[in-house]
């Protein structure tokens, strides 16, 4: 069951099954009400553990949670770990050397200042630096982890991120594929890694993702054919 | 014996530091001088190459002396000597009066093995920033004073086992404080490499901690590593939640929301 909600909006919710709450709700300590923080859609569904509830918004500035999957920026290093940028602006998170796979008090990750890592958020305090992990500390994997060589950054909306990560029927991915071949790591703070064999490949890559945010989904089609035709004449020229 | 001088300026000799006072009885009465605040022992040259201690004044002000008890560290030698202590103070405020020349201002600086009250401005992973807010007055024991000798439980000094503190008169709202630090390890003396600071304080918490060492120019180092050092007042959820009572070393809880949070909390008694 999905409204539209903004902040402060009285909603209705069983009283007598636990609660969950997830982004976009606050639990006002004293008055013990349970309200939406951001305007969006409001998601309610019920589980063995209770009702879930959550709103649904799209946002530009990213917030760390644990467990997020994120494109950082290495900005620093330190004694035991390295400073890394998720967003322009945000506070840092810190990553520490001992979070890689086979890490070691002898042996130090050998990423240096400029490098993009692919990484986990493992803890995100209010009151303390966030940490992120090029390692799963929940299952021990490590796949997919580490460092991102080459390749281009594109910005995106929250939103437009999640929904390429986690929405498989989320078409822009395959229609991309049709064109050129590609390898893409997607960060839920709005970082979008792509890398293909050629420059123009990467210049219509980068085109089609940014203009196809906002547009519905049969819109990507043609977006995505008319930037990889630019690019295909403008070399011919 | 020699009269005190009424106001004295910096350098000004005020008393010898024994003398004395005149008496009718065949044994005299010797008064052994003790620097109180405002004042400093010398050793005063005089000729011959002889040199005598004095009390001397290092503060422009009144002058005040009082009657006190033996120090400490005092001997008696025999009881043939019957001795006086006077403790000698020089300033300006009403406090020396009121304290009997103890204290002078309220501004008392922090120094090495002194319990402060602190607030809590900001953690990180390896310390925890704190604003020093006030600096107890009495040296108490551990037990903080309270002895046991079986039935209940008695102050050893008398009254009230309560610390007293000075309330630093500097304003915390314009960062006017002093300020400390109290590093991961220096939280508590089990398990301290170990410690996972958000458990044990977060930004807003009033801490009871003691000063180990007066650091650089920019902050104390404390330490709540004693089951009477800790957390002493916190609010739930970071200050929007109502006030929490500790449970236990590690517990705090809000009877008015009922949430549980941890914190490494000082034993109240």
């Amino acid at each position: 069951m999905s409204t539209l909600v903004i902040p402060g909006d009285e909603i209705t919710i069983n009283p007598d099954v636990p609660v969950i709450l997830g982004p976009g709700m606050y639990n006002d300590p004293v008055t013990r009400d349970i309200l939406p923080v951001n305007a969006g859609i409001l998601n309610t569904s019920n589980s063995k553990k209770g009702q879930t509830i959550y709103v649904e918004y799209d946002s530009k500035r990213y917030t760390p949670a644990v467990g997020d999957l994120v494109v950082g920026i290495i900005t620093g290093s330190f004694a035991d770990s390295y400073r890394v940028s998720l967003a322009n602006f945000s506070t840092p998170v810190s990553l520490s050397y001992m979070a890689f796979p086979n890490a070691s008090k002898k042996n130090r990750p050998t990423l240096v200042i400029g490098d993009l890592v692919y990484a986990r958020v493992c803890t995100a305090e209010k009151e303390l630096e966030a940490e992120v992990e090029c390692v799963d500390s929940t299952n021990g994997s490590d796949a997919g982890f580490g460092l991102l060589d080459g390749g281009m950054i594109i910005e995106v909306t929250l939103g437009f991120a999640r929904s390429l990560l986690f929405n498989n029927e989320f078409p822009l991915l395959r229609d991309l594929a049709q064109h050129c071949k590609f390898e893409i790591a997607i960060g839920v703070n709005g970082k979008i890694w792509i890398k293909t064999d050629e420059v123009k490949d990467t210049i219509a890559c980068y085109r089609s993702i940014s203009d196809c945010q906002g547009k519905s989904y049969d819109q990507f089609r043609d977006i995505i054919k008319k930037h990889f035709q630019e690019v295909t004449t403008t070399v011919e020229e | 014996m020699q009269e005190l001088p009424s106001k004295a300026i910096p350098g000004q000799i005020l008393a010898p530091q024994y003398d004395l006072e005149d008496s009718e009885s065949s044994s005299p009465i010797i008064i052994s001088y003790v620097c109180g605040p405002g004042t400093k022992l010398i050793n005063y040259p005089t000729g011959n190459n002889k040199e005598v201690s004095v009390i001397s004044s290092t503060k422009l002000g009144n002058v005040y002396s009082f009657d006190i008890d033996a120090p400490s560290d005092y001997e008696k030698v025999d009881d043939s000597r019957q001795i006086k202590f006077k403790k000698i103070s020089v300033g300006n405020s009403s406090l020396i009066r009121e304290t009997e020349g103890r204290f002078e201002s309220n501004n008392i600086l922090p120094s090495e093995g002194d319990v402060i009250l602190c607030r809590v401005s900001r953690i990180s992973l390896q310390r925890a920033n704190v604003e020093i807010l006030a600096v107890s007055t009495k040296n108490i024991p551990v037990d903080s004073g309270v002895g046991t000798n079986g039935n209940g439980t008695v102050a050893v000094q008398g009254g009230s086992g309560a610390q007293t503190f000075s309330v630093s008169q500097a304003s915390s709202d314009v960062g006017e404080t002093f300020r400390g630090i109290i590093r991961s390890q220096d939280v508590r003396s089990t398990d301290r490499d170990k410690v996972v600071m958000i458990d044990c304080f977060k930004p807003g918490d009033i801490l009871k901690a003691q000063v180990i060492s007066l650091g650089d120019g920019n902050n104390y180092y404390l330490t709540t590593a004693r089951n009477d050092l800790g957390v002493v007042f916190a609010r739930a959820n970071n200050g929007a939640g109502g006030l929490m009572y500790a449970t236990d070393w590690l517990t705090m809880t809000s009877p008015l929301s009922q949430v549980t949070e941890k914190r490494k909390c000082a034993n109240p008694f």
